[in-house]
């Protein structure tokens, strides 16, 4: 029994360690590249340099919001692929990112952003999110209770609906707005409101820890809602309230950093093959994972065709959407997901 | 008799379909009943309401005199465990599968398995001599394994009690036995008292202390196994001529089915 | 025409037929370049250009986003996003003046109509803001006026390039979209907005325009100029003022410049925006 624990704790040593690694990779790499043996001097010391500028300002937010928007996404992909047992579950399915795109297409062709600030981006984003997501509630309801079946359908329908009309909203503006849309759907993690960027932090650590007062929820899920119940877990109550902190982690991540994709899905599918299925050990790796993943494949975009930067969502897809199909390809051992 | 389970007047169903209603069942500490009747007479609906799967309607069901709605869900898992059918094929070890029995004793911040459940995890494993199997997954199990492995979860849940849904539907003749025989078991040696849904009314009437014949949503006959394993019951009940006679090694009733062959040769007869 | 023809007819024809052929040639050009009459204008810049050569009552119709069209009650035919061709055609213009702004199924349908389109893709220089300045001028008969302008506009730059000191030329970042982060590359006519004034372009090695913040930041520019609408130009003050490291933050030099008269600007505010900025830059 405690071998086990020993092999969780090894574990999580070893996503950290590698957490490391990307963070140091990243902070190093860019434009210019900062050798590491000389951050540490330049923050100390370096104030007023180009160096300390562009790693206090530039990179260290980067990486700080990379770390955020990853975890989170990672961890709502883990804890919506536990509600509804289904491996093809990820944050987007359910319309959230449909509505925050919807939202943000609204202010940038209504112009707030302009009239009222750049924080109405976000602001729209996450209102479109909660829309969307109090839109698949409600109807899913039926009696008081939730039908995770129905919540899976009316969430891709909303989506589908979302898409749709944000395309009318983009068939129908000028090109610069078209632009912009198109560049915020993409996603990206240049962010330069440092708040911003914490709360960001802040939502995602409470995210873990919530999702770990629903443990017991998730394990006792892996046998069916039945059994669950039979074993003493309120599970509409539960699922509830798992499904409201899987929607604001995803819809902090939409408002912030636009629709990366991929990272939901991939994530929780590749750590439960590396940690197995508990969730004790799959929240926490799979949080760090998905952090680290994050801020890799952002290093790499706005490295590889240097000045310019290429859309982290562009990443994300091609190594996600490659690793997804060699992990598919090679599954004999165990199956995935459960 | 103190009324160690009391089902009250109850009625449950599915909307606009199927109901059951009227149903008064007193169960007391320790036996061992069976629940038994005809595809669609009710048995599943009767179980799922029971295990609150199902909302009741009407009616009420108490346990040790308090009615299970004011049960909260950890305290009902602790009270009362149950064996069903549904096996989602979950990779899972029988060890942590068995584990998860504690769960209703787990507070909210405990995350790992205190060493006492452990032990007693460790206990009951040794009880139905399953601890050979702690580390392979329930996917690989054969039916009669996985069916034990369920015993085993739902008894260190440490439960007052036991309800079975067809616990022995789909395991051949020795299996058969030898899960009965552990259930018989748990209730002599361990004082379980155990609610058994079965169809097989040879086997209901060799285990059971008392029998509940269910016919069309409502209780047709409840009594000892002898009361209730008539051949007039039956056929009234299941619509098919049987014939009755004690079992010659135990003295419980065993049902013989009769054949169209023999009912063809019978009926050229003259009445007995 | 047809007096030319009878007053060669009257004169020795035979000594003046390269006359008549350089005549001829002249009227054809004349018919071709013929000056409009009733012009509707598809983009505010062209609308802008066509009230600074005072020929506005020859504009029949503008778009719902030209501010002097529309305060005079010129019929509006079109909106950022789409035309209303019909309405084009029922105003009955013999000329349609279009960007590159403008969708080329527009351009087409109106073209199909026999309308005569005249096209005005956006200027690479300032040089090739006067061009098409004078272009318009030809249309409307106002050339003579247009080449006037331009001409009262190169005094006005010497001037203006005299009020710039002496010294090493500052490296200017042109800020012209935040999110992306969008700026002016050279072969545009705002880079020209930064070599008149006397400053170096530091997005040289960008093609597109799109820029990462960090490559800004190694550049270093001295000043940075901020071309972008409403609140987002004080926020992206406040956001390179974080950067200390910023020649442009310790001197002191981020400011913003009219959008409006920066983005799709004719030779005079051309100028006007060019003064701000040298003002600004050199205060």
């Amino acid at each position: 029994m405690s071998s086990k624990h020993i092999k969780w704790g090894l574990w999580v040593l070893s996503f950290i360690l590698l957490t490391i690694v990307i963070i140091a990779y990243a902070l190093s790499r860019g434009e210019i590249n900062i050798s590491l043996t000389q951050i540490p001097d330049i923050l100390l010391n370096g104030k007023g340099s180009v160096e300390y500028t562009i790693l206090r300002d530039i990179r260290i937010p980067r990486v700080f919001l990379g770390l955020s928007v990853g975890g989170a996404l990672s961890l709502a992909g883990v804890i919506l692929q536990g509600i509804y047992r289904n491996p093809l579950v990820e944050p987007y399915t359910l319309g959230i990112s449909g509505g925050a795109a919807l939202g943000v297409s609204f202010t940038i062709v209504a112009g707030l952003n302009y009239s009222i600030g750049a924080i109405m981006l976000p602001a729209s984003g996450f209102v479109g999110a909660l829309v969307t997501v109090l839109m698949v509630y409600f109807l899913s309801v039926r009696k008081g209770k939730i039908s995770t079946q129905n919540m899976l359908l009316i969430g891709v329908m909303v989506s589908f609906i979302a898409s749709s009309a944000m395309m009318f909203i983009m068939s129908t503006t000028s090109n610069d707005n078209l632009h912009n849309i198109v560049f915020w759907v993409m996603g990206s993690l240049d962010e330069s409101n440092e708040k911003l960027i914490g709360t960001s932090g802040i939502i995602a650590i409470c995210g873990l820890c919530a999702s770990y007062l629903f443990i017991h929820t998730l394990n006792a899920l892996r046998l069916g809602e039945d059994k669950a119940r039979h074993l003493g877990i309120n599970t509409d109550l539960s699922i509830k309230l798992l499904f409201v902190i899987a929607s604001i982690l995803t819809g902090m991540c939409v408002s912030v950093a636009g629709v990366i994709g991929f990272v939901g899905l991939i994530i929780p599918q590749f750590v439960r093959i590396l940690v197995g299925p508990d969730f004790r050990i799959l929240l926490i790796s799979s949080f760090l994972t998905g952090g680290g993943f994050i801020v890799f494949c952002d290093t790499i975009a706005r490295t590889i065709i240097a000045p310019n930067e290429l859309p982290i969502g562009v990443i994300t897809g091609i190594i996600g959407g490659i690793s997804f199909i060699f992990i598919l390809s090679h599954l004999g051992r165990k199956s995935s997901f459960v | 008799m103190e009324n160690f389970f009391e089902i009250s007047d109850l009625s449950c169903g599915y909307k606009d379909k199927f109901f059951i209603s009227e149903i008064d069942i007193s169960i007391s500490k320790g036996s061992f009943v069976g629940i038994i009747g005809p595809n669609g007479s009710g048995k599943t609906t009767l179980f799922r309401g029971i295990t609150g799967d199902l909302k009741i309607k009407s009616g009420s069901i108490c346990l040790e005199g308090k009615n299970l709605k004011q049960f909260s869900y950890k305290e009902r898992a602790r009270n009362i465990a149950i064996v069903s059918q549904d096996i989602d094929n979950p990779d899972i070890t029988v060890e942590d599968y068995v584990l998860m029995g504690r769960l209703p004793y787990h507070t909210q911040y405990q995350f790992f398995d205190s060493a006492n459940d452990i032990a007693v995890a460790e206990k009951y494993m040794n009880l139905t001599s399953i601890t050979h199997l702690r580390n392979t997954l329930l996917s690989q199990l054969s039916g009669g394994e996985r069916q034990m492995a369920d015993i085993t979860r739902a008894l260190v849940q440490e439960p007052k009690l036991l309800l079975l849904d067809e616990p022995t539907s789909h395991l051949d003749i020795a299996l058969q036995v030898q899960i009965l025989n552990l259930v018989q078991q748990l209730n002599r040696e361990l004082g379980l008292t155990v609610l058994m849904i079965i169809h097989d009314l040879n086997l209901a009437g060799e285990y059971c202390d008392r029998l509940i014949l269910l016919k069309k949503g409502h209780i047709h006959h409840q009594g000892t196994p002898e009361e209730v394993l008539t051949y007039t019951n039956i056929e009234d009940v299941y619509g098919t001529v049987v014939f009755t006679q004690p079992n010659p090694l135990s003295g419980r009733p065993a049902i013989f089915l009769v054949s169209g062959r023999i009912l063809n040769s019978i009926k050229g007869r003259n009445p007995v | 025409m047809s007096y030319f023809v009878y007053f060669c007819h009257r004169m020795n024809r035979f000594k003046n037929i390269s006359f008549l052929v350089a005549l001829l040639s002249l009227t054809c050009n004349a018919m071709f370049s013929q000056v409009a009459d009733r012009i509707v204008s598809l983009a505010p810049s062209l609308t802008n250009m066509i009230y600074l050569l005072q020929a506005q009552e020859k504009l029949i119709g503008c778009t719902n986003y030209c501010l002097e069209g529309v305060r005079d009650k010129v019929p509006v035919v079109a909106n950022a996003i789409d035309v209303n061709v019909e309405k084009v055609l029922l105003l009955k213009p013999d000329l349609v003046l279009v960007t590159a702004l403008t969708k080329p199924a527009t351009v087409d349908a109106i073209k199909k109509l026999g309308i005569k389109v005249a096209m005005f893709p956006s200027a690479h220089s300032y040089k090739g803001i006067c061009d098409q300045f004078i272009e318009l001028g030809k249309y409307t008969g106002k050339q003579r006026l247009a080449m006037e302008i331009v001409k009262e506009q190169e005094a006005r730059l010497a001037r203006l390039k005299k009020q710039i000191p002496a010294g090493p030329k500052p490296k200017v970042f042109f800020e012209i979209g935040a999110k992306p982060l969008f700026t002016a590359i050279p072969n545009t006519f705002m880079n020209d907005f930064i070599t008149y004034a006397g400053g170096i372009n530091i997005a040289t090695k960008v093609n597109t325009g799109s820029i990462t913040r960090e490559n800004v930041i190694i550049k270093n520019p001295d000043v940075i100029v901020i071309v972008t609408m409403g609140v987002i130009a004080d926020e992206e003050k406040k956001t390179w003022e974080k950067y200390k490291s910023l020649s442009a933050t310790q001197n002191n030099r981020i400011f913003s410049v009219d959008p409006y008269k920066s983005c799709g600007p004719n030779p005079v505010t051309f100028m006007d925006i060019l003064e701000e900025l040298i003002n600004k830059m050199y205060k």
